[in-house]
């Protein structure tokens, strides 16, 4: 792989162009041409960024396939890109998302199709910025613009109650973000000019400062992630957003604030970290279990799931803060996990909803004996959803497990809780909605998944699996970085 | 050699794939073919094994890693030794004699095919589980089989009971696995690894240290990792206070109450600590838990099996009881007499309900007892068969069940830690109630007169040759099993898996006086296991058979005991309330209280109100009035020049 | 006496302004009635003279005239220029609005041209009188704008309230600069600087001229709590004439705030820091929350006005020319994100239908996708969102108040700015995610049309490349101080 070939700016604008040509389709006289490119631009950007994958260097914890140039020198901001074992695989699993996204979108959006399509690709590319960006404004930049098209998405096709969700989504994420902003700029200050996220990592800050840093940063994180009790606008925007909107919510914008604080909160202001450990620890636990009997409840199947992705994302931030590593590949790999199973169980939400145009769990029941592979592929989810080993969802949560047990016996205690709530939420809906006689006479006329769907629930059924039998390519890659960082963190910065 | 190993848990797994992917394609005949015959080459890939280990070879390997993380490498590999060789015939053999019955069994059932790919893919996930060398790939055997239970259960999908019993099974397993899953996490603590063998060699190291998870009492390491382990097992193998979901279990297909819920899975709990004897031998305190919880459940499990009409239930509590026996063998460190127990286990328990899904075949999917009787003349296979098996169960002499049970029950005599008084009560007392359940089963549904209606009546008859032929397959080592005895509970036979201290040895001091099977069948009659066990069966005679009319009156009279049976104690009812209940208003009012109100209302739909509460306010003073205007700017200036000039 | 007659040449622009201000006028006689375009056209040359003579004579050291009272530099050439742009866009924008309305008459060009000359004046001046004087001429003609729609009910009384606020202000601009001469002895600005620091006069006395200047300035930046005239005049004003005031003359404020505060007085920093605070805080808070209870569009827009000038005003807390640098790119940047919301606004307008409620942009995305867009770019912008331009001047600015050691502040700010991206988002919101209440299509004129999309995209553009205009600004500043 050639250095010099600018992989990662690529990665991150061809969606983006594809993205604009899509919109310069226009009205939805040309929606099938609008498909087509979107189609084209998003397995194109797969395709591009398989190289990431195959020319990466897992011995080393350093950026790999950076770029470099001047943006704005007034304020030294660098069009500073690079990638390290921790962005690499949230990048691809963005990459892939993508074309999943527009397919699972084909024949149900019929209504501003270019407009639909093109916000993805554009959001595709903007995240990958966000997971490459070695800049702080950069990281920003790209942090912030994420949430415009989100908002379009969630507030043009989301359902009857979707202005508060919007809206409430976009200034929930826009409170935490805005204090980030802050943070960057005193340690602009403090680093005596530079955006550079690198430099930053090398600062030495007392203890005082960090810990106002830290809350800076975790308001922006835990308002993404999102962590107890920050995490209502998700439930909302979960239930408002179209079938699309959901899945890349769930499976990619989730992600960004885990991977802050991993990039963020953990290198730059370790003491803190450290100081406040427990306290993150404990909002983590409260997610996994306050949030599991919470999901429990739910009557509407995408509220259930997006509760349980706050009660997984919790499990995120707990392999964080337990600082070992166990503990932080664990989170890794359930964020990479989650993105996967989150995003099937919103598609197999979304076969449902394009069929019946019901959310509600109680207006369903008895599906399987219509759609028996679609059964198939929802049980296959659902199981991994409730942490079932040999799929992906099991992997993060086991290795989390194992290391919470090292710090503090209860915690691995509360967060093991998810094998029971997490199988009880998952499975009681399942039950409820697939299970059964034939409940009603909508549910008699369902007509089981098309090609179109199975090849999308199939795909991530393969991953699912994939990560779930042999994670070791995934944790691979990330080893060197997380070692890295470890030591990293054990090193006071006072 | 190492390939086959390969071989007995992919062959199963590939059926399975083809039947599940595949089924509709290749059509009902082709599915069963291609899965009986992958099965059948996974039992003689384990049959040749098990001849390889009886040469005295043995395998500890890692077939790949699954994951590196931190300086500890995750492996799937296979240990191959007496202990899994064993299980690998048992589980292979039970699966493929299923696999056959299940041709009759399911003949006209539309999800044929998925049912072949579901045993199939037990069959693959069992073999995992007891081949595995480290507690990673036992824990994902552990709960892939839990998977097909419960997917099995829910085999009748549109069956309201059926989808309610495999959720309760797959929580109640969850229960148990929340320990287990921690246990391993301890293990993995202290010991820096999950492969056996390593932690075996370390084990005795940690004899001293001390953990205090709740702060002031200071718990042995090892009893805390022993007890959650065991946690575990009580889930899996459905000891009180985690037995609700075996007899709820019986709701799915007959083969699957055979292979899963009595020959294999159920069993899955008691393989495991047998496997972590060198863990469990070094804590009194878990080995006491064991004998106190396998006493409860042999005893009381037993009792509710009295009263059960539907013939499966019985058979379920059935298993219920003998499993407590196992694990109160377990409990008194009498390892090689619980694997085979197991063992026999296996094969008369499998027979009887091979046996109670043939009366079921031929009642049109009655299972109430009541509406049997006199059913011997109809089906004499199905009878004979099931009357061997019940003689097994009950411990007649000469039966596999006598000397399987026969060597836990003297093993727990000889045994002395804590609580063994106790489990020695209950161990005595439920031979008697075995014979008494065991034969009251098969005088109300083969002897007598036939309660049927006549339309039933007129379509008896015996099962096709598919169904019978596991039955009188199996029969043979429901009679011969126990044979082997000597060599296997009191020999060297799992010398090199299973390790027991010499202070707990109370095997040995039992073989120190074993004289050979003969003997040991002329030593029975003047014991008091075989005493009752004869009462047991001729009270059953008498009751059931003689004088049919005094049940109803002992019914009557004994009102508050017989409810109290007949409901189970009312731990269903209890759990319900407790578990299903608390947990479903605590979710309620955090979801309506805490989300909503207090979050959601009170601090974000509250400040926005604060917001645009203010923002009407300061709108009411933009009045429009020009010498308002003008007030407020002299106010300004007036302000600031206050506080800046003092 | 000798008389020595002055430099002219660094005030050529204004000289040429005056001169063509006439020529307007009397073009305007002669032409007649139907002709209107003659003096539009005559108007845009004008600036376009303007432009040139400044560019031309762009000088990159200071330069004084008129004995000390009048200074170039490039800080006024830049923000010269910067007006010239401003009024000439204000003016295609206005164009069709103004001659559908009956107001395109001779006065409104001559207005305006004397407008601007105000501002230009303002920009460079370097002595009090003359600063005072190009503001009254620039408050003058716009009260007279204001006041154009002379059938307007509600444009006579927003001219009233704006003629006597002003005049108020005026009274309290120069009842603090004579406080000042009182204490020093000198109107010439350049001079206040040393004799302040030789710390001969009275501080009291010059506390109490800084606060009178201080809220002159506040009131021209309708800053709180003076900021009470600017929703009523933004809300009775024609919209077009709303657009003028809302742009170019807070270009002319930046530079008035520059030379007062900071070059004359800005030995007193650590007094009119602590002032500035108060009048940041209180306008951000009042701005952003009030603007949430609006219905009326160019209301909500006034209210965002007086919330971004307290922005604006914390860029001069820093008292480093980091932060002068910081709010003068703040102020480019929002004059642009003005001029495409208030031509946007004037664009919904249809012959005789005024789009005033914020109602007006419902469903705009159907109506016109285009168009949605721009908008939602400048919404966006002023909501402080990256990538647009938007977003960096709140960043510098920010940037400035942290170097300056006002963490707090930053806070402060963020907040009211949170609070303030609610009501931009209800217009998306209302864009894109409401249904139209009519389906009349907008055809603007093709000029305005071209002018509105780049418009919109410069707030794009100038967001993904900031570092021309960041450059410029802090060039402006470091050349000129």
């Amino acid at each position: 792989m050639s250095f010099e070939f600018p992989l990662l700016s690529l990665i991150i604008w061809l969606p983006i162009v594809f993205g604009i040509a899509v919109f310069a389709t226009g009205n939805d006289t040309n929606a099938q041409l609008a498909r087509w490119i979107s189609l084209i631009g998003s397995t194109l950007g797969f395709l591009v960024a398989i190289p990431l994958y195959s020319g990466f260097d897992i011995t080393t914890s350093s950026m790999q396939f950076v770029e470099n140039y001047v943006w704005f020198e007034r304020f030294n901001v660098n069009y500073h890109l690079g990638v390290d074992g921790i962005s690499m695989p949230l990048i691809l699993l963005n990459c892939l998302i993508t074309p999943i996204v527009v397919v699972a979108g084909w024949e149900v959006i019929k209504q501003r199709v270019s407009q639909y399509m093109g916000a993805f690709l554009v959001m595709s590319g903007i995240v990958n910025g966000v997971f490459s960006s070695l800049d702080a404004i950069l990281f920003y930049v790209f942090w912030e613009a994420s949430l415009i098209p989100m908002f379009l998405i969630i507030g043009i096709w989301g359902g009857p109650n979707r202005v508060y969700a919007a809206i409430k989504f976009f200034l929930y994420t826009l409170l935490g973000s805005l204090l980030m902003l802050i943070a960057f700029i005193y340690l602009y200050k403090t680093s005596e000019g530079s955006f550079s996220i690198e430099d930053y990592h090398k600062l030495s800050i007392p203890l005082t400062p960090q810990i106002f840093l830290f809350i800076a940063f975790l308001l922006a994180f835990a308002v993404k992630v999102p962590m107890w009790p920050v995490h209502t606008w998700l439930p909302d925007a979960h239930v408002e957003a179209p079938t699309g909107g959901s899945v890349v919510l769930a499976a990619i914008l989730l992600k960004l604030g885990g991977y802050g604080f991993l990039r963020f909160s953990l290198p730059i202001v370790p003491d803190a970290s450290l100081y406040l450990a427990d306290m993150m620890i404990a909002l983590s636990l409260i997610a996994v279990v306050y949030i599991g009997l919470i999901a429990l409840m739910q009557a509407d199947m995408k509220k259930l799931i997006a509760y349980s992705s706050v009660a997984h994302m919790g499990f995120v931030t707990l392999g964080f803060f337990l600082m070992n590593a166990y503990g932080i590949e664990g989170a890794m790999v359930q964020m990479i996990s989650h993105g996967f199973i989150s995003g099937a169980m919103f598609l197999c939400v979304g076969v449902l909803y394009d069929r019946l145009h019901s959310r509600q769990i109680a207006d369903y029941g008895g599906v399987v004996n219509k759609m028996p592979v679609f059964a198939a592929f929802f049980m296959l989810f659902a199981m991994a959803n409730a942490g079932l080993p040999g799929t992906s969802g099991f992997v993060g949560e086991f290795m989390v497990i194992m290391s919470a047990v090292q710090i503090n016996f209860w915690y691995a205690f509360l967060a093991a809780t998810t094998l029971i709530f997490g199988a009880a939420y998952t499975l009681w809906m399942y039950k409820r909605v697939v299970f059964g006689a034939v409940a009603n006479s909508a549910v008699e006329g369902l007509q089981d998944i098309s090609k179109r769907e199975f090849i999308l629930l199939a795909i991530l059924a393969f991953f699912v699996l994939w990560i779930g039998i042999y994670p070791f390519p995934l944790v691979e890659v990330m080893h060197s970085t997380i070692d890295h960082l470890l030591i990293h963190l054990s090193t006071s910065k006072l | 050699m190492q390939k086959l190993y390969l071989l007995v848990p992919l062959a199963p797994l590939l059926g399975s794939i083809i039947a599940g992917l595949f089924g509709r394609y290749i059509g009902r005949t082709w599915s069963h073919r291609v899965t009986i015959a992958l099965v059948f080459v996974s039992l003689m890939s384990s049959i040749v094994i098990f001849w390889d280990v009886l040469e005295g070879n043995s395998y500890n390997g890692s077939v790949y890693t699954w994951l590196v993380s931190g300086d500890t490498r995750f492996e799937i590999g296979f240990l191959i030794d007496h202990l899994s060789a064993t299980m690998m015939i048992v589980v292979s053999l039970v699966s493929l004699m299923v696999h056959i019955y299940t041709i009759g069994y399911m003949h006209d059932d539309p999800g044929y095919q998925r049912f072949f790919s579901y045993i199939s893919l037990f069959t693959f996930s069992m073999m995992m589980l007891v081949m595995s060398n480290n507690f990673l790939q036992l824990f994902f055997g552990w709960e892939a089989v839990g998977l097909v239970s419960y997917l099995l259960i829910g085999f009748w999908y549109t069956r309201p009971t059926a989808i309610y019993a495999n959720l309760k099974a797959f929580l109640v397993n969850r229960v148990g696995d929340f320990g287990f899953l921690l246990g391993i996490a301890l293990v993995l603590m202290h010991f820096g690894t999950l492969d056996y063998t390593l932690v075996f060699e370390q084990a005795p190291g940690l004899i001293e240290e001390s953990i205090e998870i709740i702060p002031g009492i200071s718990w042995l390491v090892i009893t805390l990792i022993c007890i959650l382990l065991f946690i575990g097992a009580m889930g899996k193998s459905a000891q009180f206070p985690l037995h609700v979901w075996l007899p709820d279990s019986m709701e799915g297909p007959t083969p699957i109450s055979a292979l899963i819920h009595a020959a294999t899975m159920v069993t899955a709990g008691i393989f495991m600590v047998a496997r972590m004897s060198p863990l469990f031998e070094l804590s009194e305190v878990a080995l006491s838990t064991i004998l106190v919880v396998g006493g409860i459940t042999t005893l009381f499990m037993a009792l509710i099996a009295v009263v059960q009409t539907d013939i499966k239930r019985v058979v379920a509590y059935s298993t219920l009881s003998q499993l407590g026996y196992m694990t109160v063998a377990l409990g008194a460190s009498a390892y090689s007499a619980a694997i085979f127990h197991l063992m026999t286990h296996a094969f008369f328990k499998a027979v009887l309900f091979l046996g109670a899904g043939s009366v079921i075949i031929a009642m049109h999917h009655e299972q109430n007892m009541q509406k049997m009787g006199g059913l011997k003349k109809y089906m004499p296979i199905t009878y004979w068969t099931m009357f061997i098996a019940a003689l097994a169960s009950a411990g007649v002499p000469g039966f596999s069940g006598f000397f399987s049970k026969d060597a836990i029950i003297e093993a727990v005599h000889f045994a002395d830690i804590p609580g063994v008084g106790f489990a020695y009560f209950c161990v005595l007392a439920t031979v008697f109630v075995t014979a008494l359940y065991t034969f009251r089963l098969i005088f109300m549904t083969f002897h007598g007169s036939p309660r049927m209606d006549d339309h039933t009546r007129e379509h008896l008859h015996e099962s096709p040759w598919v169904v019978t032929l596991p039955l009188v397959v199996l029969a043979i080592p429901t009679i011969a099993a126990g044979w082997f005895i000597g060599p296997v509970v009191f020999g060297e036979y799992f010398k090199d898996a299973i390790y027991v201290l010499p202070q707990h040895d109370a095997i040995t001091r039992l073989g120190a006086e074993f004289t050979g099977i003969f003997g040991m069948i002329l030593h029975a009659f003047s014991t008091a296991p075989f005493w009752l066990s004869i009462a047991g069966i001729f009270t059953a005679w008498y009751l059931y058979n003689y004088r049919t009319d005094i049940p109803g009156k002992v019914k009557t009279s004994c009102g508050p005991i017989y409810t109290l049976l007949d409901r189970k104690y009312y731990i269903d009812e209890l759990y319900s309330w407790l578990f299903a209940g608390g947990t479903r208003s605590l979710g309620t009012v955090l979801w309506k209280v805490g989300d909503v109100k207090i979050i959601d209302g009170f601090f974000v739909n509250g400040t926005a109100k604060v917001v645009s509460l203010t923002a009407a306010l300061v709108r009411r003073y933009q009045t429009g009035y020009i010498y308002h205007y003008a007030f407020t700017m002299i106010i300004g200036i007036f302000v600031i020049l206050t506080v800046w000039l003092y | 006496m000798n008389f020595i007659p002055p430099d002219f040449a660094p005030a050529s622009s204004e000289i040429f302004m005056l001169i063509m201000v006439c020529v307007v006028m009397l073009a305007d006689l002669t032409a007649g009635n139907n002709r209107r375009h003659v003096a539009y056209l005559l108007t845009q040359i004008t600036l376009l003279g303007c432009a040139l003579l400044t560019f031309i004579s762009f000088s990159t050291e200071v330069n004084h005239t008129f004995h000390g009272m009048y200074v170039d530099d490039s800080m006024s050439d830049i923000l010269k220029l910067m007006v010239y742009g401003t009024v000439s866009a204000v003016l295609i924008y206005s164009h069709t609005y103004v001659s559908d309305r009956g107001m395109l008459r001779g006065e409104f060009f001559s207005l305006i041209l004397f407008a601007t000359l105000g501002m230009m004046v303002m920009i460079s001046a370097s002595h009090f009188l003359t600063l005072y004087i190009g503001l009254e001429l620039l408050s003058l003609s716009l009260y007279a704008l204001v006041a154009l729609r002379r059938d307007s009910q509600l444009a006579t009384e927003a001219a009233m309230k704006f003629f006597v606020l002003g005049a108020l202000a005026s009274g309290f601009l120069l009842y603090g600069m004579s406080m000042v001469y009182g204490a020093t002895g000198t109107l010439h600005i350049s001079q206040l600087a040393q004799i302040i620091q030789s710390e001969a006069s009275s501080r009291e006395v010059l506390v109490v001229g800084l606060v009178f200047i201080v809220a002159g300035i506040s009131f021209k930046l309708s800053a709180a709590p003076f900021h009470m005239w600017a929703p009523d005049v933004y809300q009775g004003s024609p919209t077009a004439i709303t657009l003028f005031i809302g742009s170019a003359p807070k270009l002319a404020a930046f530079g008035f705030v520059m030379r007062l505060l900071i070059e004359g007085m800005g030995e007193m920093s650590a007094d009119w820091q602590g002032m500035l605070v108060i009048l940041a805080v209180l306008s951000m808070a009042i701005g952003n929350i009030a603007a949430i209870a609006q219905e009326n569009i160019k209301r909500m827009l006034a209210y965002s006005t007086i919330s971004h000038m307290g922005f604006l005003l914390l860029g001069f807390i820093s008292a480093d020319s980091n932060g002068y640098s910081s709010a003068l790119f703040y102020v480019i940047a929002y004059v642009l994100m003005t001029l495409g919301t208030f031509a946007m606004i004037m664009a919904l307008c249809r012959n005789g239908f005024e789009a005033e409620n914020i109602s007006d942009f419902k469903g705009l995305s159907k109506r016109n996708a285009w168009y949605a867009f721009i908008t939602l770019l400048l919404m966006l912008s002023l909501a402080g969102i990256p990538p647009m331009i938007g977003f960096y001047a709140k960043f510098a600015v920010l940037q400035a108040v942290v170097n300056a050691g006002f963490v707090w502040l930053a806070v402060v700010a963020v907040i009211f700015s949170l609070i303030g991206a609610f009501y931009y988002l209800r217009i998306i919101k209302l864009m894109y995610f409401d249904e139209p209440e009519t389906d009349e299509p907008i055809l603007p004129n093709s000029d305005v049309k071209i002018l509105l999309s780049a418009n919109g995209l410069a707030v794009l553009a100038l967001g993904i490349f900031p570092q021309a205009l960041m450059g410029l600004s802090l060039y402006a500043i470091q050349n000129s101080m």
